[in-house]
């Protein structure tokens, strides 16, 4: 038997897992090897250790302060879901004149085709304004995820308004010069 | 547990007062865990509270074919770890405060009105010096008697990295008692020496 198994046994041991006839041979080891039976006695005396260690408690009741906090956390929640509710809905509506604005400046003065790429842009934005929304939702239930929130939302908002400068008001008016 | 089972389900329907039952009945379990994983009383209450609120908005994904202690103490296990990794992250200096907290007599223990102080004292001193992943095998298995198969789910690994975290943490504990053995011998005899002289 080498050292490292006899060791892994030890362990088992302790736990109750060696049959009779390996603890027999783990023994046997043990009375030749004074380095194993040496950790053997102390892996014993941690052991023993931890078996004494007692059980601690709570210095007071928990459950008002449980409470407290999920109220708190609710409270916050709620907070959070209206006013970004209120933010992308403001968003919305300013996406929304944009598009009909923009849209129409386009149609009547590029091809079809043109017009029907930013319309193609629009309709994407516009589903990833639906994903960000639904991701929105779905980590307003997930504790602790306010923060990740509030930046991605702001992240998607800038991101949004950026493109739609770009491709509405750069893009389009350089092209019509 | 017939109790035990209508408590979850009303928790599960959103039965605050449900909940509260459920809290009172696994709070001292939890908070042992918690002080055990995090050597500081403090941050085992605050985790014990963080415990119950992610049980509650996890509660849908309970399954009442488990024990439901297992369920949350597997829960508490996982929020600590996270801390400790958080805590790992912090600077330098603040670890050194950790580790001085660990000495016995800045402010009483949990533990303390009990008789054989030394002995946990060393207890707390011997979790201390394991790596997070270690020691939340030692203490699922002596304090809560968890098998190697209920502390593989509880912690989500197989059976044989348990088994070999438990082995190297048993190793590892006996290292560190010879080691506090042999300088307590060695100060025994320096101590000794002036008498003798
Ligand atoms: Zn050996």
């Amino acid at each position: 038997m080498r050292c490292q198994q006899a060791s892994e046994w030890m362990s088992l041991q302790l736990d109750g897992l060696l049959t009779q006839a390996q603890w027999e041979e783990l023994e046997e080891h043990l009375q030749s090897c004074p380095h194993c039976a040496k950790e053997w006695g102390m892996m014993l005396a941690a052991d023993q250790l931890l078996q004494g260690a007692e059980r601690v408690s709570p210095p007071r009741d928990l459950v008002p302060l449980v409470m407290a906090r999920m109220e708190a956390r609710a409270r916050r929640q709620r907070l959070l879901f209206w006013g970004l509710g209120f933010a992308l809905g403001a968003l919305l509506f300013v996406w929304g004149v944009v598009f009909w604005d923009g849209a129409w400046r386009v149609w009547s003065v590029l091809s079809a085709w043109d017009a029907f790429r930013v319309l193609d842009c629009l309709f994407r934005t516009g589903v990833l304004v639906v994903q960000v929304f639904v991701l929105w939702l779905r980590v307003l239930f997930e504790s602790g995820g306010g923060l990740v929130l509030i930046s991605w939302s702001c992240l998607a908002a800038f991101l949004m308004i950026l493109w739609l400068y770009i491709v509405l008001f750069r893009g389009y008016r350089g092209r019509r010069v | 547990m017939v109790e035990e089972e209508r408590w979850v389900s009303l928790a599960q329907k959103g039965d605050k007062e449900a909940f509260c039952q459920l809290i009172r009945a696994y709070q001292a379990p939890v908070y042992n865990l918690a002080y055990r994983m995090l050597g500081d009383p403090d941050e085992a209450e605050d985790a014990t509270q963080e415990t119950f609120l992610r049980a509650f908005s996890r509660l849908h994904t309970y399954d009442p074919g488990y024990k439901f202690s297992s369920w949350i103490l597997s829960i508490a296990s996982h929020y600590c770890l996270d801390q400790l990794r958080k805590r790992k992250g912090r600077f330098v200096s603040l670890e050194g405060i950790k580790s001085w907290r660990w000495m016995p007599d800045r402010r009483p223990q949990p533990e303390e009105r009990f008789l054989q102080h030394e002995e946990q004292v060393a207890v707390r001193r011997i979790l201390s010096k394991l790596p997070p992943q270690y020691r939340v095998v030692v203490i699922l298995r002596y304090w809560y008697g968890y098998s190697y198969e209920e502390m593989a789910r509880m912690l989500e690994t197989s059976q044989s990295a348990i088994k070999s975290r438990l082995h190297r943490a048993r190793k590892m504990m006996a290292k560190l008692l010879q080691v506090s053995e042999e300088t307590q011998v060695s100060k025994e005899s320096r101590d000794a020496l002036p008498a003798s002289l």
